[in-house]
C-alpha cells in the first residue's frame, strides 16, 4: 500500500515537473526570437546599430512568412541602396475584423508596436490620450510620399489642426484615383430589351422598367428587377449601395452628407431635395422596380442575385467589371454573352449627377506610436520605399520584376505573373505596404478601365467629414435616418413622414450636432 | 420488444415518430453537407448559390488553396497540442478542485464556493486578463490558451455536484481497507465518475479547439497561430483581394466551406470516442440495504 502511495506521487510529480519544463521552454522560445534577433542583427552591422521597427499591419495575410522572407532582404537592400542603412522591421498581421480590439489591448497595456495601422476615430482618441506621436515636421521630411498624398487626405488625418497619421497616397495615372463606385449595369440586358445607355433620371426609368417588365434575360419569366441595392452600413457615410448614391447625386445632395444652404451647413437627410428622392424611390418600389428585399441585402446574396441574373442594375464597385472578378466569371459561365459596364450616373431634373465621395483617408491610415524611439530613422525608411524604382515598375507593391510581374514601359502597365497569395509569400504587396500608394496600372482591360474613370468624373462632394462630439453623443441618428428611409421607401409610411423625421432628427440630438458641425466648420 | 404485440395506434405512433425524427435528422445534418458540397464544387457555382444535394462540377480547389499555405500545418499541430494538452490538464485540475469541495468536511468550504462562483459572475475584463497573461510571460505563448482555461468553474461545478452524489459508504468502506484519501480519489472516485471527466473532456476540448478570440488576443506570431486564427485570416483575406480589385482567381465561398469542414472533421472525431463513457449505471448496485 505504502510502495503503490509512492508510485502514485512520484508519477504525479514527474509529470508536474515535465509540465512546468514543457511551460518553460516554451516560453522561452516564445520570448527571445526577438531579442536574439534583434541582438544578432547589431552584431552583423558592427560598427553601427540596427534598429528593428515593430509594425503592426490590419491585414489578413496568412501565406506571409513570419520572418518577412525574401521580401524583407530585397526590402531592406533597396533602402540600403537608396541610403537608409541600419533599419530591420518585424511585421505582425491581424485580422481586419480583429484589428481594433487587439489594438486597443496592446494601447491599454502600454505595448504599442512602432508603426500600426489606425481607425481616423481611435486616431481621435489616442492623440487625446497622448499615445501618437506628432507627425507635422516628420511628414515634411517624405519626399516621395509627398508627392502621393492628397492634401484632403492629410488634412483630415489632422486632430486639433496636427497631423497624427500617414494617409494613403495614390499615383498620377487617372485609373488611379481614390473613387471606384457607380451603377453597374447589364449591357447585354440593355440590348435584349433595345435601350441606349440611360443618360438622365427619366432614361433610367425607363431602363428599369424595361428589365423589370420585358424580361431582358429572354427565359420567358417575369422573374428579374431592375434596379438592386444593399443594407445600410450605418458606421460610414458614403453609402452609395445602401442608398442608391447616383439617384440622390441626381438632385445633387447625398442623405448622409452636410451641404452648404445659405452660408450654413445642413445635414443632407433634411434638404428638401431628400423627399423628392424619396418621393422617386417610393414610386419606383411601388411599381416593383426596385428589388423588394433590397434593405436586408448582404453583399454575399447580392453577388449571389447578380450572378443568378436576377438584378439589372445595383450601385456596386468598378471591379465586377474586372473579367478576373469572381461574380463576372460565374455570371459568363451561365449566360457566355453577359456584360457588366459602369454608367455616367443619370442627370436629375436640375442637371445635377454624381456619385457620393469617398470619405478621405478611407483607404487606410498609419501612425507612430508616441514610445517610439526613433522615429527619425522610420519616416526615413517608410519614405525611401515609395521612391520609384528606376525601371519605373511596382517594386514594394508587387515584388520582382520578371518573377512576380512584367512591367511595359511604353504603355505603362503591369501585368502581375502571380496572384496576390504568391506576392505575399515572398513577402511583398500588401503586408509590406506600410504607406500604402494605389497603383492600379495592372487595370488594362478597357471596360474596366474606362469604368473607374467614370466612377471618378462625377462626385458630390461632402463639406464636412470630420467628427465633432455631438455625434459620438448621438449615434442613433443614422439609425433614425435609415429605418425612415426604408420604410418611406417601401411605402410603409406615407411620404410626408419625412417631414416628421426631420422634426425629430433636430429633437433628437441633431440640432446640437449641427451647431457644433457648423461652429466646427467656420474655423 | 418482438414478442409484445403492438397495438394498431402504436404502430401508427411508431411510423410518424421514425418519420418526424428522420426529417429532424436531415435538418440537422443539411447545413453540414451543404458545406461539403459547396467546398467541393467549383466557385463559380457556388457563387450562384441555391440548393447543393451533391457538388456541383467537383473539384478540391479550394482544399488547395486552403492546405497549401506555409502555415496551416504549424496551426494544425498548435491545435492538436492546445487541444490535447489543455484538457488533460483542464480536467485534472477541475477533478482535483472539484473532489474536496464535494465533501462536507472541508474547512473553509463556503468560502472556497464563494471565490470560485464570483468568477463565474463576474468577469475581469479582456484587458486586466491580457495584462495578467502578459505578466506571467505567457504573451504569444500557446499556454496562454491552455492555463486561462483549466478551472473553468462552471465544469468545477458541475464535477462537484456529481462527486457529492457518489454513496459516501464506497469511500467508507475503502477507507476501513486502508486506503489513503489520494488513493481512494485516483483509484475509487476517477473511475466511477468517467461519465462526467468524459463530458468536461468534450466541453473543453470543444472549447479549446474552437478557442478562436483568445488565439487573436494572446498570439502574435503566426508560427504560433492556432487552426481558427489562421483559418480566420484565410477567409478574410479572400474578401480583401477582392475589395482590392487584384488578382480574383479564388471565391470566397468555397474557401469559406471548405475552411469549415476542415475545422470541424478533427473535433467531430472526438464525440464517438467519448460517446461509450456517457453511460451512468456503473455504480447501480455497490451500496446494498
Amino acid at each position: 500500500m505504502k510502495k503503490s502511495m509512492q508510485q502514485i506521487m512520484t508519477v504525479a510529480l514527474s509529470l508536474l515537473l515535465v509540465i512546468a519544463m514543457v511551460g518553460c521552454s516554451d516560453k522561452q522560445s516564445g520570448d527571445t526570437p526577438q531579442n536574439g534577433e534583434q541582438g544578432e542583427k547589431a552584431g552583423e552591422a558592427g560598427q553601427q546599430e540596427t534598429v528593428t521597427f515593430k509594425i503592426l499591419r490590419k491585414i489578413s495575410a496568412p501565406e506571409y512568412p513570419a520572418d518577412g522572407g525574401v521580401g524583407r532582404t530585397l526590402l531592406l537592400e533597396y533602402a540600403a541602396k537608396n541610403g537608409v542603412t541600419g533599419v530591420d522591421f518585424k511585421v505582425d498581421t491581424v485580422a481586419p475584423n480583429e484589428y481594433d480590439s487587439k489594438l486597443n489591448l496592446l494601447a491599454a497595456s502600454g505595448e504599442l508596436p512602432d508603426y500600426f495601422a489606425i481607425t481616423l476615430k481611435t486616431m481621435n482618441r489616442f492623440a487625446e490620450e497622448d499615445f501618437l506621436m506628432e507627425l507635422d515636421s516628420l511628414a515634411e521630411k517624405m519626399p516621395n510620399a509627398q508627392k502621393y498624398w492628397r492634401p484632403e487626405d492629410l488634412e483630415a488625418a489632422k486632430y486639433k489642426g496636427k497631423l497624427y497619421a500617414f494617409p494613403g497616397g495614390y499615383r498620377p495615372e487617372p485609373v488611379n484615383r481614390p473613387y471606384a463606385g457607380g451603377f453597374v449595369v447589364r449591357k447585354d440586358w440593355l440590348e435584349n430589351v433595345g435601350l441606349e445607355k440611360p443618360e438622365t433620371l427619366d432614361d433610367f426609368y425607363h431602363v428599369i422598367k424595361a428589365f423589370t417588365l420585358n424580361d431582358p434575360d429572354q427565359n420567358g419569366e417575369n422573374d428579374t428587377y431592375g434596379l438592386g441595392a444593399q443594407k445600410a452600413d450605418l458606421s460610414i457615410m458614403d453609402n452609395n449601395e445602401a442608398y442608391f448614391g447616383g439617384i440622390f447625386g441626381a438632385y445633387g445632395v447625398f442623405p448622409t452628407f452636410w451641404h452648404e444652404r445659405d452660408g450654413q451647413l445642413k445635414h443632407g437627410s433634411t434638404l428638401p431635395e431628400t423627399k423628392e428622392v424619396l418621393a422617386l424611390l417610393q414610386t419606383w418600389y411601388k411599381e416593383k422596380l426596385i428589388e423588394p428585399e433590397f434593405m436586408i441585402m448582404d453583399k454575399k446574396q447580392r453577388e449571389e442575385r447578380m450572378s443568378n441574373s436576377k438584378v439589372g442594375i445595383v450601385p456596386a464597385d468598378a471591379w465586377y467589371l474586372n473579367p478576373r472578378n469572381s461574380v463576372n466569371r460565374s455570371l459568363k459561365q451561365a449566360v457566355p454573352e453577359a456584360e457588366l459596364i459602369l454608367i455616367e450616373p443619370p442627370k436629375g431634373p436640375k442637371g445635377h449627377m454624381g456619385w457620393a465621395s469617398k470619405a478621405p483617408g478611407y483607404s487606410e491610415i498609419n501612425a507612430i506610436s508616441a514610445q517610439c524611439e526613433h522615429p527619425e530613422l522610420l519616416v526615413k525608411f517608410l519614405d525611401v520605399l515609395l521612391k520609384e524604382p528606376e525601371s519605373g515598375g511596382p517594386f514594394v507593391n508587387a515584388g520582382i520584376e520578371g518573377e512576380s510581374f512584367t512591367y511595359d514601359q511604353s504603355t505603362n502597365t503591369v501585368n502581375f505573373i502571380q496572384t496576390s497569395k504568391e506576392q505575399w509569400a515572398m513577402g511583398f504587396a500588401h503586408p509590406v505596404q506600410f504607406i500604402k500608394v494605389v497603383d492600379r496600372r495592372w487595370v488594362t482591360e478597357p471596360t474596366l478601365k474606362q469604368g473607374l474613370e467614370i466612377a471618378n468624373q462625377y462626385v458630390i462632394e461632402n463639406d464636412f467629414w470630420k467628427t465633432v462630439p455631438a455625434m459620438r453623443d448621438y449615434p442613433d441618428l443614422a439609425k433614425l435616418w435609415n429605418k425612415y428611409f426604408v420604410e418611406i421607401v417601401c411605402g410603409e409610411r406615407p411620404l410626408d413622414d419625412w417631414e416628421e423625421y426631420v422634426a425629430k432628427w433636430y429633437k433628437q440630438g441633431g440640432a446640437e450636432v449641427e451647431k457644433q458641425v457648423n461652429e466646427q466648420w467656420k474655423k | 420488444m418482438a414478442l409484445i404485440k403492438k397495438s394498431f395506434g402504436g404502430k401508427v405512433f411508431d411510423i410518424c415518430n421514425t418519420i418526424f425524427l428522420i426529417l429532424l435528422g436531415i435538418i440537422t445534418f443539411y447545413p453540414f453537407w451543404y458545406e461539403v458540397c459547396i467546398s467541393f464544387s467549383k466557385g463559380e457555382q457556388a457563387l450562384r448559390g441555391g440548393l447543393f444535394f451533391w457538388p456541383k462540377d467537383f473539384t478540391i480547389e479550394a482544399y488547395k488553396v486552403v492546405l497549401g499555405g506555409q502555415y496551416i500545418w504549424q496551426a494544425f499541430r498548435n491545435s492538436f497540442f492546445v487541444t490535447i494538452v489543455g484538457t488533460v490538464i483542464g480536467v485534472m485540475i477541475t477533478a482535483s478542485l472539484a473532489y474536496p469541495m464535494a465533501k462536507r468536511t472541508l474547512p473553509g468550504k463556503k468560502i472556497l464556493t464563494v471565490f470560485i462562483l464570483a468568477t463565474l459572475l463576474f468577469h475581469g475584463g479582456i484587458i486586466p486578463t491580457y495584462l495578467t497573461v502578459r505578466k506571467l510571460g505567457l504573451v504569444n505563448s500557446l499556454w496562454a490558451l491552455i492555463l486561462l482555461g483549466a478551472a473553468n468553474p462552471f465544469n468545477v461545478m458541475v464535477m462537484r455536484n456529481f462527486f457529492a452524489n457518489i454513496p459516501e459508504e464506497i469511500e467508507e468502506s475503502a477507507f476501513i481497507d486502508g486506503a489513503s484519501p489520494i488513493r481512494i480519489f485516483t483509484v475509487l472516485i476517477l473511475p466511477l465518475s468517467m461519465p462526467v471527466i468524459a463530458t468536461i473532456s468534450l466541453w473543453l476540448s470543444v472549447f479549446l479547439w474552437n478557442d478562436f478570440f483568445r488565439g487573436v488576443m494572446f498570439l502574435n506570431d503566426r508560427t504560433k497561430f492556432v487552426l481558427p486564427v489562421l483559418l480566420r485570416e484565410i477567409i478574410q483575406s479572400e474578401s480583401q483581394i477582392q475589395s482590392d480589385g487584384r488578382m480574383t482567381e479564388t471565391i470566397t465561398q468555397t474557401i469559406t466551406a471548405s475552411t469549415v469542414v476542415i475545422a470541424l472533421i478533427p473535433i467531430l472525431c472526438v464525440y464517438p470516442f467519448l460517446q461509450k463513457y456517457f453511460v451512468k449505471g456503473v455504480m447501480v448496485g455497490s451500496v446494498k440495504g
